[in-house]
């Protein structure tokens, strides 16, 4: 087994291995989906929900969730410091990743993301519940915040103008080049199209097969390593509201091993709806 | 425990208003579920269920080009 792969097996599981321990106590089961009325549809049996848009943010200002408000989350959820929280989602993890980054900020340990998601257990046809769990709760301790997986504006902006960090824009090509302002049939949320100036186009899809999984490390470095992405670098990764990057972000710290990567959550909606700030537009 | 299984699980391409989009399918229980996602970045637009594939999937496409046809490209 590779570094990398090794690497991959402490945060990656397959749908086989959920499925097997579906009700191991020392396992909690997560759902984060982008369509926050998913999770009701029918979920995973003994997985717990979260709405990333209430419970996975500061609602009062644009910010991640606050340390006390997580460690009642996870609490409510029975999931101790020891608790191996596997995650999955909608739209390929996409909102996943999001949870297990916030995780990874505040310190858990054993965070793991269930390859292919909510997509490849509905398409090998397995049990859905309509049940709520009722776990025990606990008192769940979060460390504070590591900052050092997460990019701020000024950081951004530094890495635009003096090509220190490798910057990469994960959302899909018309969104890059300015050519849309948001994804086909969702709502417009910036007054600029386009991208932050030196950032290179890696939409996060291409991390992935066609049944959602990711692709193998020796592909991934030739996706990433092919654009000049090697990790020789510090990597910055943004999409529009930091989701999409969080699926990037997972890719290059855990799948590939890159010491340093961070997430901009600012992202597009915070970078092209500022005033003064510098677009780039085409390809 | 109320436990069902998600069958009939399929996905196509098709274009509306203009834009590629995957429609997506599964049947839960006694409903059909219909999702339509942009093809780019993959996110889903609009989601509907309903007793039949055939009723369910004619709203998600009826839904789906309305808020497609919205969307500007501006070069």
């Amino acid at each position: 087994m590779t570094a990398e792969s090794k690497a991959a097996s402490t945060v990656l599981v397959s749908t086989d291995w959920v499925a097997q321990h579906l009700d191991d106590p020392k396992v909690r089961i997560v759902e984060v989906d982008v369509d926050t009325r998913a999770y009701d549809e029918g979920h995973l049996p003994g997985a717990v929900g979260w709405d990333w848009s209430t419970q996975l943010c500061d609602t009062l200002r644009r910010d991640i969730i606050p340390k006390e408000k997580l460690e009642k989350l996870l609490g409510l959820a029975g999931i101790g410091n020891d608790t191996t929280v596997v995650l999955y989602g909608d739209n390929n993890n996409w909102f996943a990743a999001w949870a297990f980054w916030q995780l990874k900020i505040y310190g858990h340990k054993d965070v793991r993301l269930m390859d292919g998601g909510r997509k490849k257990w509905l398409a090998e046809e397995r049990e859905l519940s309509a049940d709520l769990p009722k776990p025990k709760e606990t008192a769940y301790k979060a460390a504070e915040p590591d900052n050092s997986i997460r990019a701020f504006l000024p950081e951004v902006q530094v890495a635009s103008e003096k090509k220190g960090a490798d910057l990469v824009d994960v959302r899909s090509t018309p969104e890059f080049t300015g050519e849309i302002l948001a994804p086909p049939g969702l709502p417009e949320t910036c007054q600029r199209g386009g991208h932050v100036p030196g950032a290179q186009n890696i939409p996060w899809a291409q991390a992935c097969k066609e049944d959602g999984t990711f692709k193998s490390v020796e592909e991934l470095k030739k996706l990433y390593g092919g654009k000049g992405v090697q990790g020789d670098k510090p990597v910055i990764a943004y999409c529009r509201i930091g989701e999409r990057s969080s699926h990037t972000w997972f890719v290059l710290k855990y799948l590939l091993g890159y010491k340093n990567v961070k997430n901009y959550d600012g992202s597009w909606t915070e970078w092209g709806n500022l005033v003064g700030a510098q677009v780039e537009k085409g390809a | 425990m109320t436990a069902v299984k998600a069958e009939n699980y399929r996905e196509t391409e098709a274009v509306l208003a203009g834009w590629p989009v995957k429609i997506v399918s599964y049947k839960a229980g006694a409903v059909y579920r219909v999702s339509v996602h942009n093809k780019e970045p993959g996110a889903w637009i609009v989601k509907t269920a309903g007793p039949t594939l055939e009723e369910a999937e004619a709203q998600a496409r009826k839904l789906a080009e309305e808020r497609l046809s919205k969307t500007r490209r501006l070069s």
